[in-house]
């Protein structure tokens, strides 16, 4: 069965360097790109988001937005913050609100890797 | 100066780098930052200063400057709103003996903290050798940014302009940044962003 994932960064560049930290064991995978919280919601609704890897500092909607909008939607729907923004309440924040877990940019292949251990996901 | 994909990678890495300096000054305070998504604009001469600075802030109420030095060179003017500074003067800790020393304190400070994460953020990011700096001092109100730069080697500069907002929850501080790159350094931060892209 297809694993539909979602990257939703404002900043193609981190787009891309989440897609390459992405293991290459990952079977049958189809990545969808959003470039703004808006799109990450519509891809959701398109049936395109078992797993979401969210920023939260985006233009239109921010993560804050997607991931309660999603976790109100689908409690099950497995978020990723990848975030700038490190502060330890912003953490807090996005734990309360559902994310599965929380890494601070730039993005690094092992930490993303071993925080997709950590939740299940291989 | 820099090509939109290069400015779009440099966003972000000026976003990361803010988002570090947003945490240092979270914990200072100890309270929440909320960040904007940066906006840059490449600028080539100071002619244009004036329109770029419109656009960064409407009002400023005052400036500091800091510069830095290495193969990432120029200089970096804070811009305050100074609505909300004895608000952050009390969460900062200042003791009140004298309004306009504490505002003076409180921003070169802040100048400070908030340029050494956004300059050190960026050349560690784009694998470049760490810059010094000078001590940040006072750019008042009432001399314009244009006048500011052409009585500075800055006039030789090309300028990054970086507009982004730190806003602290339930206060009325804010501040924007503006980043003017030397001329000697556009090409070193220029491949050093093209060795980013081409990496990913």
């Amino acid at each position: 069965m297809t694993m539909h994932i979602v990257i939703a960064d404002d900043s193609s560049l981190s787009r891309k360097m989440v897609m390459k930290a992405l293991p290459s064991n990952l079977k049958d995978v189809e990545i969808t790109f959003a470039r703004n919280g808006k799109e990450a919601l519509d891809a959701y609704h398109c049936g395109k988001a078992d797993v979401m890897f969210l920023d939260l500092t985006m233009p239109e909607m921010d993560g804050y937005t997607v991931l309660k909008s999603l976790k109100e939607i689908d409690a099950n729907t497995i978020v990723i913050v990848i975030s700038a923004d490190i502060q330890p309440e912003a953490q807090q924040r996005v734990k309360a609100l559902g994310a599965a877990s929380f890494i601070g940019k730039p993005v690094t292949t092992d930490v993303l890797r071993q925080r997709i251990r950590e939740i299940g996901l291989l | 100066m820099f090509t939109q994909e290069q400015l779009d990678a440099l966003q972000e890495i000026i976003n990361i780098a803010m988002g570090q300096g947003a945490d240092r000054l979270a914990r200072l305070i100890e309270t929440f930052v909320v960040l904007s998504v940066p906006r840059l604009y490449a600028v080539k001469g100071s002619d244009d200063m004036h329109e770029a600075h419109q656009q960064i802030s409407k009002q400023p109420v005052i400036t500091t400057r800091q510069s830095f030095i290495g193969p990432f060179r120029g200089e970096v003017l804070v811009i305050f709103g100074m609505n909300g500074a004895n608000e952050l003067a009390e969460l900062m800790g200042y003791v009140d003996d004298g309004e306009a020393q504490i505002k003076e304190e409180l921003i070169l400070d802040l100048t400070n903290l908030l340029v050494g994460a956004c300059i050190s953020g960026i050349c560690e990011q784009l694998h470049l050798e760490q810059s010094t700096f000078s001590s940040p001092t006072l750019f008042f109100e009432g001399e314009t940014l244009n006048s500011f730069i052409q009585g500075t080697a800055l006039k030789d500069s090309k300028a990054l302009l970086v507009e982004i907002q730190f806003r602290i929850e339930s206060h009325a501080f804010a501040c924007e940044l503006l980043i003017c790159i030397s001329n000697t350094s556009i090409k070193a931060v220029s491949d050093a962003v093209d060795r980013l892209i081409d990496s990913v």
